[in-house]
């Protein structure tokens, strides 16, 4: 513990390098430099692609497999609300991403924790897609830790009638 | 992720990525976003320059 070896320094020297290079690559040579433009066409696409190349591997594998039943769907059941929640917002004119992301942020522990090893169909999937649209569009509270949707102000009717 | 697919080539683009990030997983140090992302840029390019081929440009992205 505590030495330094000659490879490590020579690591350390390599990476720095190899670190300089590439962030003073654009500015080190006198002439303008441009990307050609095949390159700024690709450029295009490498966002969405880095943000697929993320995102799809989680939703649709667990533990390094892709799912084969529908007895752990709560990846596949989050990211179908959230894309569902994103294009109804966009389709209804908001702007405001975040409206879709708080309820379905809300809403996935609450899901995770509901029968976590238990066959869900797709309408049980879907009462979380229900219950951010409600969440969103009429701003009515809602709790998702039992499974269904519950209103705060129903037991109030019951225990009055 | 979604609000970046404005146009179909896009989502070919996503698609694909997100597919042969699945393929490659077996890849070490996370290589498979590297050839995923790789994979996608090259496809959208090829079907860009066979949608536009006398223009010289005029991306649809």
């Amino acid at each position: 513990m505590g030495e330094t070896d000659a490879w490590t320094l020579f690591t350390i020297v390599l990476m720095a390098g190899v670190t300089v290079l590439t962030r003073c690559l654009f500015f080190l040579s006198d002439k303008p430099w441009t990307l050609p433009h095949w390159a700024q066409r690709g450029l295009q696409y490498a966002p969405i692609a880095a943000l697929g190349a993320v995102v799809i591997p989680e939703v649709v594998m667990t533990q390094g497999a892709l799912i084969q039943t529908w007895q752990e769907p709560p990846p596949v059941c989050r990211g179908c609300r959230c894309g569902l929640v994103f294009l109804a917002q966009r389709r209804a004119g908001h702007h405001r991403h975040w409206h879709g992301c708080v309820p379905g942020l809300a809403v996935g522990p609450g899901l995770g924790a509901v029968k976590p090893r238990s066959r869900r169909s797709p309408v049980a999937c879907a009462e979380p897609i229900k219950a951010a649209f409600i969440q969103t569009r009429y701003r009515v509270p809602c709790r998702l830790a039992t499974g269904h949707i519950s209103y705060p102000h129903a037991h109030l009717n019951s225990t009055r009638s | 992720m979604l609000s970046l697919a404005t146009s179909p080539l896009r989502i070919v683009s996503m698609t694909v990525s997100g597919m042969a990030a699945v393929v490659a997983w077996a890849l070490p140090l996370k290589l498979n976003i590297v050839v995923a992302i790789a994979v996608a840029v090259t496809l959208a390019l090829i079907i860009d320059a066979q949608r536009t081929p006398h223009t010289g440009g005029g991306s649809h992205g």
